[in-house]
């Protein structure tokens, strides 16, 4: 029998992985807003490079699934750092720990150009409940 | 058949003084004008602009002069509801027919579903960043992202299909690493390997596209058709000239990628890059874009025997 090389405990990672806090925070979006506007995280392995990214969707299942990209993290093995590419604010930023991706992600959430996107979908929503169907 | 027109109009420009707002606003009727007349001349279906300075009810109401019906068969407004600001849509039929479905910043995806017997396709319409604001590692890094929105598209809804058109200005070469990269768009110069369908890499199986603008490259048709000429093919849809040492100087980052499922129904002398509308052109005396008076990228004209 092989001799067991391995460490008996691995030790514990303090840094929160990205995927978890973006499905933490689009879980939160989806409570918020009561299920019309769902946030949802389509997280893929880049097996050449080694890197894993994760596409952060608004989705609206009243209005056909509708899906709206927000934002992209991309990241190593090791999660951070991270390259966070927001297309919509025209900017990107590098957070190296999950207390950064947190910052950045408040900023986000909260710039006037993402709430007018959550707005509307929002809206488009509710006026789809409201339309009686042909 | 079906026809499409994608035109970067090349933005608005910063105008201060008064003769150079005089010659912006000179450019700009030469091109509602010239917009006009391609869908005209081209019979299109489905009018797409980004880097647009016009309303879109502005461009409505230039394509449908001396439409008498508009109502029934002229060009309809760009969706509203959109939330890609990127771009301008204007269908030649009613807009319930082209459904938002997955959009980002810089790119609109719909579903097309008109009528049966036409089969429902997928249209995504793309203006991506200018490799003046991003780097090429920054232009491949965003592909898989887009990409994966495109399969997600493919692979929902009620009938699942891989008719999907992307089309737009890509800002990147058709060569380039997010073009030609499996986790990009995977896009390939010949019918022949993108009907093989799919490739595996690393144990992955990724869709392929099929670029046909790679064979839209070159000077090979200008011993018979010289620049001036009518039947003129230019060697790209841009051109740009500098003093860096590696340079190309005319570009395709204008592009139609078509998955293999919709093969059957291209041809492609039914893509061209269109100099002009058969009075005015687009060129100048050199043979290259006059962006003074239009835009420095060429519209790109196809159809689609659906």
């Amino acid at each position: 029998m092989a001799d067991d090389l391995w460490p008996d405990d691995f030790g514990h990672d303090e840094q929160k992985p990205p995927v978890l806090i973006l499905k933490e925070q689009a879980q939160l979006l989806s409570a918020k807003t009561r299920g019309l506007v769902l946030g949802w995280v389509e997280s893929k392995p880049v097996p050449v490079s080694n890197d894993f990214w994760h596409n952060f969707y608004l989705q609206v299942p009243n209005l056909d699934d509708y899906l709206f990209n927000l934002f992209v993290v991309r990241h190593g093995v090791l999660g951070y750092p991270a390259t966070v590419t927001i297309p919509t604010l025209k900017w990107h930023s590098n957070p190296e720990s999950s207390d950064q991706l947190t910052d950045v992600l408040r900023r986000i959430f909260n710039d006037a150009e993402v709430k007018k996107i959550v707005r509307s979908l929002l809206t488009q929503a509710q006026a789809s409940l409201a339309t009686p169907s042909a | 058949m079906l026809s499409f027109l994608f035109w970067n109009l090349g933005g608005e420009r910063k105008a201060e003084a008064a003769v150079q707002r005089r010659k912006e606003k000179e450019r700009k009727a030469r091109i509602l004008e010239m917009i006009g007349n391609l869908a005209r001349l081209h019979e299109v279906d489905l009018l797409m602009l980004v880097e647009s300075p016009f309303e879109s009810r502005t461009i409505q109401q230039q394509v449908n002069k001396g439409n008498l019906n508009p109502h029934k068969t002229g060009f309809r407004e760009n969706d509203p509801n959109s939330l890609c600001g990127k771009v301008q849509i204007f269908p030649r039929f009613p807009t319930r027919f082209l459904v938002p479905r997955s959009e980002g910043a810089r790119y609109t995806g719909r579903v097309l579903r008109l009528p049966s017997p036409r089969m429902e396709l997928n249209l995504f319409v793309v203006h991506f960043p200018s490799k003046r604001n991003a780097s090429d590692e920054s232009q491949s890094l965003a592909m898989p992202g887009f990409s994966a929105a495109v399969r997600r598209l493919e692979n929902s809804g009620r009938t699942r299909h891989e008719r999907t058109i992307v089309v737009g200005d890509l800002n990147q070469h058709p060569f380039d690493t997010g073009i030609v990269g499996a986790e990009g768009l995977n896009a390939t110069m010949t019918r022949f390997v993108a009907e093989k369908v799919k490739r595996t890499v690393d144990g992955v199986k990724y869709p392929f596209f099929y670029n046909p603008m790679w064979s839209h490259y070159g000077d090979s048709t200008h011993e018979n058709s010289p620049p001036g000429s009518p039947n003129y093919e230019p060697p790209g849809t841009c051109y740009y000239k500098a003093s860096e040492s590696r340079w190309h100087y005319w570009n395709i980052y204008d592009q139609v990628l078509l998955r293999p499922e919709l093969l059957p129904f291209f041809r492609n002398s039914d893509l061209k890059i269109l100099i002009g509308d058969g009075v005015t052109s687009l060129l100048d005396n050199n043979g290259i874009p006059d962006r003074e008076a239009y835009s420095d990228h060429l519209p790109v004209f196809f159809r689609l025997d659906i």
